[in-house]
């Protein structure tokens, strides 16, 4: 660097420091700048990694700028697809009326949105609604915190609720009951994809049951948050809610058009619609017959349901 | 001995003193040298338009995620304030307060809802063209912050990134440069026959903002990839694979990549694994190198143009490379526009991070490393 380069820094410098605050507004500056990046790393310190529980320290610094953080929505703790890249959760709501008849819900279906990022945000809604956490005595079970219980009443409101619910559901007559599942949707694997596996197979499907709510959100049935084996739901799916729908069709108008338009109208979620429309032998009168039917689809036998 | 001992002191007093002087002076420079706020303008129109892009993309469900009768409705955001406050009293099990506020919370129809709604976009695209670009940029603000609090379940990451960006850019100048008001300004100027104001402003107000991106931005990526190292599957290289092959994000079918070998796809996503945790965790420390920038703001192109087209994640690949742009120096955005506006008077000027040679205050400020 020769004489003429320090010159020109200097004179830079000089000409810059013209222009600077004063030194009361630098150190106010400074000041509010260093307490505003210590809330924010209390709160990228606070937030849990999935894996392991926050620092003590950092949850109880965390404490005072919780206002702050919130009300700014800088509370976020930047663990993007951390630890692990997890499953994408869907909700399926079975929606029982006053006249016996049964519709289901599968939220959110990309096809019912306008845009990509209408849908991803309803993904946010369905998982985050109805987030659950694991029941340490018991490894079927779960429990959902009161945040989450506020959010699947609410989540049952909005279902029953006139402007949510289609023309052809409100004739169906009163709602009595809407349960609700979380389903955790796991990503398909390469070796999946070799032996046939579709992104919709039922075998990457994880359901669990969250409870019953009424149309004005009150809860039904209490302490019920359990994981249901994915076989048996669905074969009480065909034969409680599908089968007794299909039976009524006339012998000779049963094609496979009606079919997926008889399973279309009654909402069933597209990873059981493709099986039965896939395996129209499984719509059979006996509900023993249907889950054997089931079970092969899915290529289980049926020991290991029972297990 | 007293005195031996003041001696011996005295390099640990001097080099003291040099530290709390390099530091003092660094950090003012670091912080307070005023800068054209062309790239904080560059950073408005980005912001502005992915604000614009989410609300209107939204807006076919907007009564479904901040109506009264949404998937969270008002009675579930009442109850949500009073669990806070009750667990605060001690007379419930023990929630945190929720602080979240919402101008949604205190509408009760679906057209005030809807209304208020359609003004955040109006609000939007103001801040986008720089028209009353501070108003705007605190309405956006605001509305903003109103919309992730009251869909309450609807937010992913794209929205902390966008909030944070745009309390930011309140501080700073961000409509002085490419934007209606200077445009009036000039106008004014025009019309009155008074000397036109400077193409360049600078503004300490400017840097400040943009040196808190720039810091926000390495938190994120540092965060981001730290809490990876925890993960299995970001050790054994298959979280990239998974990744892609989500049903809900996928916005393409990739089951072509089954085809592949077992080994061929064990290349390609440990490579990927590898190269997104050196970008994430080097991008810190490696930003403020000025001969690596380029190539890291490169490979975050890179990295959220891949995220936005295999997994659909378009807004929040957007609002990170927004993120990424305060990053550029003012002289090589008054350049990339120089070019593509007047194609005479390129050339002359450096690209990227080069030191702005016709300026003083661009010098000193590529000193402090804008």
């Amino acid at each position: 660097m020769n004489m003429n380069d320090e010159n020109e820094i200097a004179s830079a410098e000089t000409s810059a420091s013209k222009t600077k605050p004063s030194l009361k507004i630098q150190w106010l500056v400074s000041l509010l700048v260093g307490i505003h990046f210590f809330a924010i790393l209390t709160a990228v310190t606070s937030s849990g990694s999935g894996k392991y529980t926050s620092p003590y320290v950092a949850m109880q610094l965390n404490e005072p700028f919780q206002p702050y953080l919130e009300t700014l929505f800088l509370r976020n703790g930047y663990r993007f697809f951390a630890p692990n890249p997890g499953p994408n959760f869907v909700v399926w709501f079975r929606l029982s009326y006053q006249d016996g008849r049964i519709r289901w819900i599968e939220f959110p279906k990309r096809q019912n949105f306008a845009t990509p990022l209408a849908y991803t945000r309803m993904l946010s809604v369905a998982n985050m609604g109805s987030t659950t956490y694991p029941d340490e005595d018991d490894p079927d079970k779960g429990f959902v915190n009161p945040v989450t219980q506020i959010c699947l009443s609410s989540f049952a409101r909005h279902i029953g609720s006139e402007k949510a619910v289609t023309q052809s559901l409100r004739d169906e007559g009163d709602l009595m009951s809407i349960e609700i599942y979380r389903i955790a949707h796991l990503y398909i694997m390469p070796d999946q994809i070799r032996e046939g596996w579709d992104y919709t197979d039922l075998r990457l499907y994880q359901p669990m049951y969250l409870g019953a709510y009424r149309s004005d959100g009150t809860q039904i049935d209490k302490d019920v948050v359990r994981y249901c084996k994915t076989p048996i739901l669905v074969s009480d799916m065909i034969s409680n809610d599908i089968v007794p729908e299909l039976f009524k069709i006339p012998v000779e108008n049963q094609t496979p058009e009606t079919l997926l338009a008889e399973l279309d109208r009654l909402g069933i979620p597209e990873p059981v619609r493709r099986l039965v429309y896939q395996n129209p032998e499984m719509i059979a009168s006996d509900a023993a017959e249907v889950t054997d039917h089931v079970l092969r689809a899915l290529g289980l036998d049926s020991d290991e349901t029972n297990e | 001995m007293m005195q031996r001992l003041l001696t011996l002191l005295r390099p640990v007093q001097a080099y003291v003193a040099q530290l709390w002087k390099t530091l003092t002076v660094g950090w003012s420079d670091f912080w307070f040298t005023p800068v054209d706020p062309a790239t904080l303008s560059v950073v408005r129109i980005c912001a502005g338009f992915v604000v614009l892009y989410i609300f209107l993309s939204c807006a076919p469900e907007r009564l479904n995620l901040i109506g009264p009768n949404a998937w969270i409705d008002s009675q579930a955001i009442g109850n949500l304030q009073q669990l806070g406050t009750e667990s605060a009293e001690g007379t419930e099990e023990f929630v945190a307060r929720w602080w979240g506020q919402s101008i949604w919370n205190h509408v009760h129809s679906e057209a005030a809802a809807s209304a208020l709604y359609w003004g955040l976009v109006a609000a939007a695209f103001c801040f986008m063209v720089g028209c009353f670009s501070r108003t705007a940029n605190l309405l956006v603000l605001v509305g903003h912050l109103s919309f992730v609090h009251r869909s309450y379940v609807a937010w992913f990451g794209m929205d902390s990134i966008l909030a944070m960006i745009l309390l930011y850019l309140l501080i700073g100048p961000s409509g002085q440069a490419y934007s209606v008001d200077r445009w009036i300004r000039n106008w004014r100027a025009k019309k009155s026959d008074s000397p036109l104001p400077e193409t360049s402003e600078d503004s300490w107000l400017a840097n400040v903002s943009l040196r808190m991106i720039q810091i926000h931005m390495c938190v994120i990526y540092l965060c981001s990839g730290l809490a990876k190292l925890q993960g299995e599957t970001w050790w054994d290289g298959t979280a990239v694979l998974r990744s892609l092959m989500g049903y809900e994000l996928a916005p393409v079918d990739l089951r072509w990549l089954g085809n592949f070998s077992d080994v061929q796809l064990e290349w390609f996503s440990s490579l990927s694994v590898v190269a997104t945790l050196v970008f994430e965790i080097g991008f810190a420390f490696l930003i403020w190198n000025r001969l690596l920038r380029p190539l890291l703001l490169v490979g975050a192109i890179g990295l959220h143009m891949g995220i936005a087209t295999l997994m659909g994640l378009i807004g929040f690949g957007l609002i990170m490379i927004t993120g990424c742009l305060a990053f550029v120096a003012p002289s090589s955005i008054r350049w990339v526009i120089g070019v593509l506006t007047e194609p005479k008077a390129a050339s002359t000027e450096p690209a990227l991070t080069e030191t702005a040679p016709t300026e003083d205050v661009d010098a000193s400020a590529e000193l402090s490393g804008v």
